[in-house]
């Protein structure tokens, strides 16, 4: 008899927090309500559609660039998923939703037709060159395109008639070369790079990830398929002048047009340069008459594809599939309930099969078996090697700074990589990053993420180089000239003494405010407070601040918070007698509430994701508000003197210099006796931290979900104050800190050698 | 002390059997079991607006006040706990009690 824990086994739950993140040309764009990436080799274009509440922001436009990040697992870095470009929206009454639709680049291709009174003449070029004539005219630079080809010329006679021809798209030129290229497509990775690349189904020896059912595979169906058995082909030249007249005789094979093509055809190819008729027509009649195999399957697994890996699916109940295939399409979606799901079509051909196939009876009366068929010979899989990295990176749009270099105030660009390779057989294992040129600091770096700081893009250059599973390396170079069009400006905010300060992205701005006390706090954004007073201005301190008292005379205001890209009428204010204000109309009028304790405030944060949500901390303990500060629960008791929200964790520092999970007490760990941690944040992307001790040693995590802290190169001048540390939200490793009397510096190496730079003096 | 019930300056009680108000939550919580395993995936995430929605009973004298603020936007205190700006989004099928004490109406609000 069975009993029942025997029946009843505990059952495996994995919990996630799916994340996804939109960029409108750089600007983060908030509450994504959900979204869906698809790239795949059987469609012209990569395709993004997401969903927003109704109200775009006014930098939201036609062609703006959209990169998203998605990623399922809270221990995942995160990759852009789609570089690409918005090219519609659709708008719904109701609920009050807009779909927005991205193409990836070549949609610049699709938009752009050969304007000129003749066709471009492209005899002579080879599949590669003509490509690439074709894109450069649209407007890529040839860093963007990493074009590979049968490398043969296309055509030579003019007969030919290989031209560009007018009101031909530049999509569609490229995709008539594809089509006689045996087998080459040209298409957009994830980081929006254009390649061109041979495109085979015939199965890999090792794969990236095993999907099996039972473990990782939510629903799959698997069928194949003969390509069109057929055993004759056409191949037809570009639209030959016939000479055929009346007086001939149409069912005369010599006089037939499509006769005087192929002649021409053959004649051209009577040199090896040249792309013949027979290759063609012998690549396309090698294709018809496969077996394809054809598994649709979806996961709840985030692994990254561009499509072109390899990936075996075993599942008992898809008749005992268990085989290598190829990634022909690949989508990532989370939906609008935060619920991710990744789908593959998977192909392959000539597998070994598990059911063979038998001449059917068609003649004979009595149904017998009819005769079994031998199985169809199995190619041999392709060996691991470096032709099996698609290697390749994307580049955050470039932030241009005024930092001051021996006191001198000097242009440098801050330039951001992540990387999106991939290995069609295997998984990314390491990664080196170096930067040349442009006196490029730091000049190295290992990791997922590389920032760098360069006076000059148009010498500057990245590798990477990057190695998998398999021992294969790869490298690729993308010089930095093409990004100038990018470069942003940063608005900085800062204070010193009694001096408000405000950076527009080109000149520093003061103010003294009119109580003349020492700036308490300063918000992320062109907030203030001094003494009693929250000084703010709507023109980065061009005229006089704006002062307004949100808790009256005698009470001075301690912290001070606002979400510029979420609603930048919304500002929160803490007092030094526990009390909170909230504004709705960008710190102009205030309505004050009692904070949960009298102690004075240390830092309030709006959330950004909960309407109506505030957290606190002060001498008593991290405190949340579910009402606007009108009713406060505890979270945790304690002296607390900073809070970071983070997207993995959230952070307190203690009155005693310890740091810690916010919610449960755990400790970060320091390697030796470190002096009081000051100021701390958090990774943009990963599970990772950064601290500042008060005698300026510096931290960051050793590795992404660890509570180790690892020392990194203390700063280069001053001290750390507390809550003295801020980060970028686009650039990885970019933060910047005060530094006492030394002045406000930033990291863009998150506190690594090589990366600091002085942005202001004291 | 009882608990508190008041939407734009209107008492209203809750059913008996509501007597713990439980929002929705803004984060919405998806369960998927993967085929032939004892393994489920819990994403958590969305960002919902949080509903409430219950029977409620209404002092008849109110009930043609809180018909005409339908729609409108105002403090809700639920059980004590305020919510502000609450949007009355439906009040449908109101019955009256026996005795016609009160009027019991479907009542929800978006927090």
């Amino acid at each position: 008899m069975t009993t029942l824990p025997e029946l009843i086994t505990p059952p495996t739950v994995s919990v996630r927090h799916p994340r996804l993140a939109v960029f409108v040309d750089g600007n983060p764009l908030f509450n994504v309500l959900d979204c869906t990436v698809t790239r795949g080799l059987d469609q012209e274009l990569s395709t993004c559609q997401f969903s927003v509440p109704s109200g775009l922001p006014a930098f939201v436009r036609k062609f703006s660039q959209i990169t998203v990040f998605m990623a399922a697992h809270d221990a995942a870095g995160t990759e852009e998923s789609f570089v690409g470009y918005l090219v519609d929206w659709q708008a719904g009454l109701w609920p009050g939703t807009m779909t927005l639709l991205c193409e990836d680049p070549l949609t610049l291709a699709k938009g752009w037709y050969n304007d000129g009174e003749d066709g471009i003449d492209q005899h002579g070029r080879t599949d590669v060159q003509a490509v690439r004539q074709v894109l450069e005219r649209v407007g890529f630079a040839s860093d963007q395109l990493d074009l590979d080809g049968v490398g043969k010329k296309l055509g030579k006679i003019d007969e030919a008639n290989l031209y560009w021809e007018q009101q031909q798209s530049a999509l569609s030129r490229i995709q008539d070369i594809d089509s006689v290229s045996l087998g080459y497509k040209t298409y957009a990775l994830s980081s929006g790079r254009i390649v061109r690349r041979l495109i085979t189904t015939i199965p890999t020896e090792q794969y990236v990830w095993e999907f099996t059912e039972g473990i990782d595979v939510l629903d799959g169906s698997m069928s194949s398929e003969k390509i069109d058995p057929a055993n004759l082909i056409t191949v037809q030249g570009d639209g030959v002048k016939s000479q055929q007249t009346t007086s001939d005789d149409p069912r005369q094979w010599r006089k037939s047009p499509y006769f005087k093509k192929l002649k021409l055809l053959k004649v051209q190819a009577t040199n090896d340069d040249y792309l013949s008729a027979e290759e063609v027509a012998a690549w396309l009649l090698g294709r018809l008459g496969k077996w394809i195999l054809k598994v649709d399957f979806s996961t709840h697994l985030d692994i990254p594809f561009q499509t072109g890996e390899s990936v075996r699916v075993v599942s008992d109940h898809m008749d005992g599939l268990n085989n290598t295939l190829w990634v022909q399409s690949y989508s990532r979606t989370i939906d609008a309930s935060g619920v991710f799901t990744a789908s593959f079509t998977a192909v392959s051909e000539l597998n070994a099969f598990n059911r063979g196939s038998q001449t059917p009876l068609v003649t004979t009366a009595i149904p017998l078996p009819g005769t079994p068929l031998p199985l169809p010979p199995i190619t041999p899989p392709i060996p691991p090697s470096s032709a099996d990295i698609i290697v390749d990176f994307a580049i955050a749009p470039v932030l241009g700074e005024i930092v001051l270099i021996a006191d001198v105030p000097t242009v440098r660009l801050d330039i951001g990589c992540s990387d999106t390779s991939t290995s069609r057989q295997g998984t990314i294992t390491t990664r080196a990053w170096t930067a040349t040129g442009g006196s490029a600091a730091p000049a190295s770096g290992a990791g997922k993420y590389f920032t760098f700081a360069v006076a000059d893009l148009a010498s500057a250059s990245v590798t990477l180089t990057v190695t998998d599973s398999n021992g294969s390396t790869k490298a690729l170079t993308r010089p930095l000239a093409g990004l100038a069009s990018s470069v942003r400006y940063r608005k900085l905010y800062a204070a010193s003494g009694n001096e408000a300060r405000a950076f527009d992205g080109a000149t520093w701005r003061t103010y003294t405010p009119s109580t003349a006390a020492t700036i308490a706090a300063v918000a992320n954004g062109p907030l203030w407070a001094a003494g009693t007073l929250v000084v703010r201005s709507t023109d980065d301190l061009q005229t006089a601040g704006l002062e307004s008292e949100p808790f009256g005379v005698g009470e001075d205001v301690t912290a001070l918070w606002t979400e510029l890209d979420v609603a930048a009428s919304k500002v929160a204010a803490g007092s030094a007698l526990g009390r909170v204000a909230l504004s709705t109309d960008g710190a102009a009028t205030w309505t004050a509430y009692p904070g949960p304790t009298s102690d004075p405030v240390l830092r309030i944060i709006i959330s950004r994701f909960v309407s109506g949500q505030l957290h606190l901390i002060n001498a008593s303990g991290y405190w949340v508000s579910d009402s606007f500060g009108r009713s406060w629960r505890l979270i945790r008791a304690g002296s607390f003197v900073d809070l970071r929200l983070g997207q993995f964790k959230n952070i307190v520092l203690t009155a005693a210099g310890a740091m810690e999970r916010a919610e449960d007490g755990t400790p970060f760990t320091f390697p030796g006796t470190p002096a009081p941690i000051v100021a701390a944040t958090v990774h943009i992307r990963d599970d990772r931290y950064y601290a500042m001790a008060s005698d300026g040693a510096t931290y960051g995590s050793a590795a992404a979900g660890s509570y180790a802290m690892e020392l990194r190169e203390p700063i280069p001048e001053g001290l750390p104050v507390i809550r003295g540390l801020e980060r970028d939200g686009v650039l990885v490793d970019l933060l910047y800190f005060c530094a006492g009397s030394g002045g406000l510096f930033k990291t863009v190496s998150g506190f690594k050698a090589d990366g600091y730079f002085k942005l202001a003096a004291a | 002390m009882p608990a508190f019930y008041e939407w734009a300056g209107l008492a209203f009680g809750p059913k008996i059997s509501d007597a713990i108000p439980i929002p929705s939550g803004e984060l919405s919580v998806t369960e998927r079991h993967i085929p032939y395993s004892d393994a489920s995936v819990i994403d958590i995430g969305g960002r919902l607006p949080r509903h409430y929605a219950t029977t409620i009973r209404i002092n008849p004298n109110d009930y043609v006040a809180f018909d005409a603020a339908l729609g409108q936007t105002a403090d809700l205190y639920l059980a004590n706990q305020l919510y502000p700006a609450a949007t009355l989004v439906k009040l449908s099928a109101p019955q009256s009690t026996i005795h016609g004490e009160w009027i019991l109406c479907e009542a929800e609000w978006v927090l």
